[in-house]
């Protein structure tokens, strides 16, 4: 009996596969840490660039912040004076970035003009249901979108692939909110199992209220996965190693998760990485439609009340989370793919 | 105050957008799906009388469509924020469901001289940490309105104020710069609540953050708050008046109306004072709830830029106004949750001034009025400086939702006179600059009555000194005629004459109809059935309105 793998001959005459003849896939090494640190350098300078334009935008936009905080009474010129040396909204632009910049330095992100709170406390508040609600719909779009694609692409050309590629254009062609209302009209208050509005205090009741809203958001991207699956997974089952690894006698099942998949997951990785960058943003349509308190609210509330230093703070963290996402990603692109060095020196 | 209200309203569709459409049509769904079929009838306040039963009820969840962003009454005056406070802290006085003075922390007051008034203060009331009421929490709590380094959006209430001061511990007397009749109403405004003032200074700039509620002496004091989403209140121990039956109630931000309809629907909401009046129909079909209406201290209004032409010419403004089908735009938009205006003062107003609003109304009917009435509108255009129609723009902000809906109905009826109106959707920033900065030749607004003072808006938005952008005449109106009779009514101490006064001058406002006042606006309250909120009226939210709902019983 050989002692080599009944796959190695298939591997040396097969190079795309990525695994090893031992199964195990190539560890990344040194040249992948310099790409993550180097990665993480330009990601500080991009948040510094997007802070400055965020500012310069918002500052630049119509709109007086005095006028927007004292409202609607009529106003002595001694009170707006007043509200204008609070917050230093008569300094030069340079002058007021600058100091919001030797802030976030010590670590503080300033007061919310708006409000009062901590900015960090507040957009810390925000974000942590925001990102929560864009978590469990990212979990749930991979649950239900993965194994239909894969379903779709073993049953190819059939009428199942086709109800399953067409049932996901239709949730994709519906926007969030509307898809949140009829969620909420179906289990909310015909069937009584969810609650209609708001994100819920503790941790179970927290999941319990984020349930709909996230759905409702899953559906939308489901057909991207759908799709890239489908489409991914139908590819590596006409390659050749498939049909030798069928011809050797292994059962389908383990070609299709040991080697199949592992190959098709890198599209679907590079799609799952702009779903949840999709997700941050999407959460915003359907925080409103729920009542959620997120990230998406506190941006538009900021943006009315010229509210920099919030706006500043949620800005910033949603693009940390996408940029970390992309980074994310691309690593897990280098576990999967050892072939795949990026920055680091190119196998021959 | 005047302008479209940052205050009490709808903000809701701002950001909705797109969103309206669909949700307002599954809206529709549920409520015609919904409901055990009961007739949904909106009732009158006056009409509901219900027996209460003194039990005590646990928790109550009541909706606003506008968050608190702070509790913190100096500087955030939005309705999120004052439904909430208004049961925590209290003023010397107190407004009835008419809108009477009542006592509160003030057992008795008086008028010493025109200039002088003298408030004696309930003895034995605490805090709700415990700490006795004095003279000087007042001092101080009413002080930071007139201090500008207070700041206190509220000090244009206190621009008459010459000194607050502290006669001993439980007297305070306010003296004025001069005599003005609209003082006596602040001590039961949100300009006139008191907080603790020890609790106040420790928490500085933090008061009305999560860190640092205000202290106060209302029924219930603050559990919890987290901004933008709900304000949770409990019973306070050391409340002076009835113990409330309510034991906990948390009031819940839901800004979206359809989404708010839903959860009145599923029970998650158990109560709400905005049920939106343009689609109060798909609320009737709720069956779980009792819908009851109240006149409230909105109203909209059509202002007339006079320092731009032709807007500087009666007849032109007088002609628009005749092209202004209130009544169609109260029947068909608001579904008869409206009455057509006939000057500023809604009737209800009246009171502070001496009459009911039977007398009000039957009064003001007598004043000019401009009736829609396409023909007399063409004929008074014929008589102006641009008889053959001309063309207009104006702004439009994206919240209230009815605003954009009632000047495409203006719009439709002014082009049947040549006149060509063009409508500018902007963002509420912009638009509040331009009102501001008086950019715009008409305006579409929502404005409001501060207090049960009839003369309060014709006062602010038609008395010349105000034409500037800090003030309300956003119609830039310079009549020294209508400013004497403004000011003087201001100052008149013998009521009768003071009410002759006023109506000389809305005699001259109606005739040069520089505002026209299309609809004063009622409001709709939502309750679950089984309980009941008694004194519904337009000054409820001023008052600790949460002590007063019961079972029905």
């Amino acid at each position: 009996m050989s002692s080599v793998s009944p796959l190695a001959a298939d591997v040396r005459e097969h190079p795309e596969a990525p695994l090893e003849p031992n199964g195990r896939a190539r560890r990344v090494g040194g040249p992948g840490l310099r790409y993550v640190g180097a990665r993480l350098a330009g990601l500080v300078v991009l948040l510094l660039l997007l802070s400055l334009g965020t500012y310069a935008l918002l500052d630049a936009s119509p709109g007086s912040t005095e006028r927007l905080l004292l409202g609607n009474h009529p106003q002595t010129p001694a009170a707006v004076a007043a509200v204008r040396a609070e917050y230093h909204l008569g300094d030069p632009f340079f002058v007021r970035y600058g100091k919001w910049l030797e802030g976030v330095a010590h670590f503080d992100f300033g007061t919310s003009i708006r409000t009062g709170e901590q900015v960090t406390s507040a957009v810390g508040r925000a974000a942590a249901i925001t990102l929560t609600l864009g978590a469990i719909s990212f979990l749930l779009v991979l649950a239900i979108g993965v194994p239909l694609g894969m379903w779709a692409a073993v049953r190819r050309g059939g009428r199942l692939d086709r109800a399953i590629v067409g049932g996901s254009v239709m949730a994709v062609s519906a926007p969030p909110f509307a898809t949140g209302v009829v969620l909420l009209y179906l289990l909310a208050v015909l069937a009584g199992l969810f609650p209609a509005a708001g994100a819920g205090t503790g941790v179970t009741d927290r999941l319990w209220h984020l349930a709909l809203p996230a759905l409702a958001l899953a559906l939308t991207a489901i057909a991207t996965i759908v799709r890239m699956t489908r489409t991914a997974v139908v590819r590596e089952l006409e390659q050749d190693y498939v049909m030798f690894a069928r011809a050797r006698g292994l059962s389908e099942r383990r070609v299709l998760w040991r080697y199949v998949m592992r190959n098709a997951s890198i599209p679907v990785l590079t799609a799952s990485g702009l779903v949840l960058g999709y997700m941050v943003g999407g959460a915003v349509l359907v925080e409103v439609a729920f009542s959620i308190p997120g990230l998406g609210s506190l941006l538009v509330d900021s943006v009315n009340y010229k509210d920099l230093p919030m706006l500043q703070g949620a800005v910033l963290t949603i693009a940390t989370a996408v940029l970390l996402i992309n980074l994310t990603t691309d690593v897990l692109y280098m576990v999967i793919d050892p072939r795949v060095r990026l920055g680091g020196r190119r196998r021959g | 105050m005047v302008h479209r209200s940052e205050g009490r309203v709808r903000r809701t569709a701002r950001r909705r957008g797109l969103a309206s459409g669909a949700l307002l049509a599954v809206a529709g769904l549920l409520a015609a799906c919904g409901g055990s079929g009961s007739s949904g009838r909106i009732e009158t306040a006056a009409q509901s009388s219900q027996r209460v039963s003194n039990a005590p009820i646990a928790q109550i969840t009541w909706a606003t469509a506008n968050a608190g962003r702070s509790l913190n009454h100096y500087t955030s005056n939005e309705p999120g924020t004052i439904i909430a406070l208004s049961n925590v802290l209290g003023g010397m006085l107190q407004f009835d469901r008419d809108g009477k003075l009542q006592p509160a922390l003030a057992d008795s007051w008086r008028k010493v001289d025109p200039v002088t008034y003298e408030y004696d203060l309930r003895p034995g009331v605490r805090f709700s940490d415990g700490t006795p009421l004095t003279a000087t929490d007042v001092v101080y709590s009413l002080g930071r309105n007139v201090d500008p380094k207070g700041g206190s959006i509220l000090n244009s209430f206190y621009g008459s104020v010459k000194s607050i001061t502290a006669d001993g511990p439980m007297r305070v007397i306010v003296k004025l710069k001069h005599p003005d009749n609209f003082w006596h109403y602040i001590p039961a405004h949100t300009a006139g609540w008191i907080v603790e003032k020890r609790a106040a200074e420790r928490a500085g700039k933090r008061l009305g953050t999560p860190s640092a509620p205000p202290i106060g002496t209302g029924p219930y004091k603050i559990a919890e708050f987290v901004p933008d989403d709900h304000i949770t209140l409990v019973v306070n121990p050391y409340y002076w008046g009835p113990k409330p039956r309510v034991q906990r109630i948390t009031i819940k931000t839901i800004a979206d109306d359809a989404n708010r309809l839903v959860a009145v629907r599923t029970g998650d909401v158990q109560g709400t004072f905005d049920v939106p009046l343009a689609s109060s129909q798909q609320w009737e079909g709720l069956g779980n709830v009792n819908l009851t209406t109240t006149p409230s201290v909105f109203y909209i209004n059509m202002v007339y830029n006079t320092r731009v032409k032709p807007f500087g010419d009666v007849h032109v403004r007088r002609a628009l106004s005749y092209a202004i089908d209130a009544k169609g735009i109260v029947d068909s938009l608001f579904h008869g949750n409206a009455r057509v205006a006939t000057a500023f003062p809604s009737p209800e107003l009246w009171v502070g001034n001496g009459l009911t609003a039977a007398q009000a109304a039957a009064r003001q009917a007598a004043l000019p009025q401009y009736q829609f009435d396409i023909a007399r509108a063409k004929q008074e255009l014929a008589k102006s400086s641009v008889p053959h129609g001309f063309t207009v723009t104006t702004p439009v902000p994206p919240a209230p939702g009815y605003l954009s809906q009632i000047i495409q109905v203006i719009q439709a009826d002014w082009a049947k006179l040549g006149v060509k109106l063009t409508i500018k959707q902007e963002p509420e920033t912009k638009w509040l600059t331009d009102t501001e900065q008086r950019n715009f030749q008409v305006l579409l607004t929502e404005g409001y009555a501060d207090f049960p003072d009839a003369m309060e808006n014709p006062y602010y938005n038609y008395d010349g000194k105000f034409a500037n952008p800090l003030g309300f005449n956003l119609a830039n109106y310079e009549n020294p005629a209508l400013d004497k009779l403004l000011d003087r009514q201001l100052v008149e101490q013998d009521q009768a004459k003071r009410l002759q006064i006023s109506f000389q001058a809305l005699q001259i406002a109606q005739d040069q109809v520089a505002n026209q006042q299309i609809l004063w606006e009622q409001q709709v309250m939502a309750l679950d059935k089984q309980y009941t909120l008694a004194d519904y009226g337009p000054w409820t939210f001023f008052t600790p309105w949460a002590a007063r709902l019961g079972k029905v019983g």
